[in-house]
């Protein structure tokens, strides 16, 4: 068991791993809740969004539509169906499930094309997402959003905060070694690396370019609606923000902050940008300007992320 | 095993290849020699799907090949690229392994793979090496072994001596034949130098100027000078 540890730890990837695991088990007891809370779910975001930038190396403007619809799915199911509060658990693969659906969408039409023909076919897609989710009031809430979303209970026991923090803990950890293994350890993994250094070739030896990276869309949005259904049980609500072109920005910058091509960067990025967020705008209402000022000093600087620059994190 | 007929192949405005047919039989090497620009390499993007042809068939076991996506048609086929299209990131290991997954039995294609290896022994202790790291020569023993190991039925070589050492052109040749009698897979390869495709082909095509200038065995290409004419060897000294 030791030395079966000691080997898993002479990769400086899995210890990266192992120091994100460790800090979310214990920044509950060291950070505020509601701040650890973000960062477990907008650090799982911001991997997902990894997927896309880091794997398939295209920049997305549309990773909103996917943890929206995520969070829209699992919200409005909840809001609306009358279960059992302990048995409204399965509202939560149902957004996943929706937004893996959104995902074949969006990517089926977006990966024909590349550069920012894509970014920007994606945005298209998730402003048609955007609009149709305002304009569907009677059923969202429109601008409104919906509030009072009832949360699923475990028996007759009701949520914490804190049970609710580990059990998306859990379900971080589930999606963080599902991740590893599909994208870091597989022969998957290996074809989208070839891929995305040259198409044409990876073609040349038998791989359909579209299928490969249209699987690894799939799977990125995946993740983002575990993302977006974790948000929408843990506000208790849904609502527009969700699926604003402006959080894909916040998602973007998440990830490179960290680095895209390496396993945990976005996840470090998010940690990063929301704890910055926190403890800036307790002293001024403009913290946007040092976070602005933040990532033109690491993109013109450490143009790989901060975790760029260790050769052996980056895939 | 493979049918080519009537191809035309236009680059834009310019015609490239003129009505070239040519056929490749199962477990049969064939080789096209031509000097630069005479449409060889064009020929070989054609059969794997670089490059549309105007007009005229490819047949592949029979089935024209023409109207396939790209990634239908390189399943079957194990290409070696004129330009050494590695992928410099990987390690070489990587990239054998990379290609023998998008192979239909990439299991038989990594067990292919230690014996070519035997061959190309220089970079055998260079398997965990970026691929980007290599040289030259290095990086064309790699692609052709990643091509080689192809267990596929058709092994396209453009220019697979170009950067080898004199000794490993040898083995290069030996690889070839080898692997041939043990899969039954045919090669068509692609050559300015004579000496390998003359060594080692069932048949000849001498391409020139875009049409096919010489059909028969390497017998009959040297002993009627065929060749020295599309090569230009003997002309202007």
């Amino acid at each position: 068991m030791l030395t079966a540890c000691k080997k898993y730890l002479t990769n400086n990837v899995n210890k990266s791993i192992v120091i994100v695991i460790i800090f979310l088990a214990i920044s509950p007891f060291i950070i505020p809740k509601s701040i650890a809370m973000d960062i477990l779910i907008f650090g799982l975001l911001a991997m997902s969004y990894g997927i896309i930038q880091g794997h398939i190396g295209q920049v997305s403007f549309g990773h909103a539509a996917l943890f929206g619809t995520g969070a829209y799915v699992t919200g409005l199911l909840l809001y609306y169906v009358d279960i059992p509060s302990s048995a409204a658990w399965i509202f939560f693969p149902a957004g996943v499930v929706g937004a893996v659906i959104v995902a074949l969408g969006m990517g089926a039409l977006s990966l024909r094309r590349r550069g920012a023909y894509f970014a920007l076919t994606n945005l298209a897609l998730l402003q048609l997402i955007y609009f149709i989710v305002l304009q569907v009031k009677g059923l969202t809430g429109g601008d409104d959003g919906k509030w009072g979303i009832p949360a699923p209970t475990f028996g007759s026991i009701p949520v914490t905060p804190e049970s609710l923090y580990y059990l998306y803990f859990v379900i971080f950890l589930v999606c963080l070694f599902l991740m590893k293994r599909m994208f870091l350890d597989s022969p998957n993994a290996l074809v989208l690396h070839a891929i995305k250094q040259d198409e044409a070739r990876a073609e040349s030896l038998g791989y359909s370019v579209y299928r490969e990276m249209l699987k690894a869309y799939a799977l990125s949005g995946a993740f983002a609606g575990v993302a977006g259904a974790m948000y929408a049980i843990q506000m208790q609500y849904v609502g527009m923000s969700y699926l604003h072109w402006s959080l894909n920005g916040t998602v973007i910058i998440m990830a490179m902050l960290g680095g895209v091509n390496v396993f945990i960067g976005p996840f470090l990025g998010a940690a990063i940008l929301i704890a910055l967020k926190d403890v800036i705008s307790m002293y001024t209402v403009h913290w946007q300007l040092i976070v602005g000022i933040l990532v033109m000093v690491v993109i013109l600087g450490l143009r790989e992320g901060i975790l760029g620059r260790f050769k052996s994190l980056r895939f | 095993m493979l049918e080519i007929q009537d191809l035309d192949v236009f680059y834009g405005g310019t015609q490239v290849l003129f009505g070239v047919s040519l056929t490749v039989k199962k477990g049969e090497i064939v080789s096209i020699l031509g000097r630069n620009g005479a449409g060889k390499s064009t020929l070989l993007k054609s059969v794997v799907g670089f490059v549309t042809p105007k007009q005229g068939s490819i047949k592949v076991d029979g089935k024209d090949i023409v109207h396939w996506p790209l990634e239908k048609r390189t399943k079957g086929i194990g290409y070696q690229p004129d330009t050494k299209r590695l992928f410099g990131t990987l390690t070489a290991f990587e990239n054998i392994r990379v290609s023998a997954l998008g192979t239909k039995n990439a299991k038989a294609t990594m067990g292919n793979v230690e014996g070519i290896l035997n061959y190309f022994h220089p970079i055998k202790g260079m398997m965990n090496r970026r691929a980007a790291t290599l040289s030259g020569g290095e990086q064309q023993m790699l692609t052709l072994t990643r091509a080689l190991a192809r267990e596929v039925g058709l092994i396209l070589l453009d220019e697979p001596s170009a950067g080898l050492a004199p000794a490993i052109r040898d083995n290069l040749a030996q690889a070839v034949t080898d692997q041939r009698d043990k899969s039954g897979c045919s090669f068509l390869i692609v050559e300015q130098e004579i000496n390998i495709p003359l060594g080692i082909s069932d048949r000849i095509y001498g391409l020139l100027n875009g049409k096919i200038a010489f059909e028969g065995t390497p017998k009959e290409a040297v002993e009627t000078k065929a060749i020295e004419d599309i090569l230009m060897i003997s002309k202007k000294g």
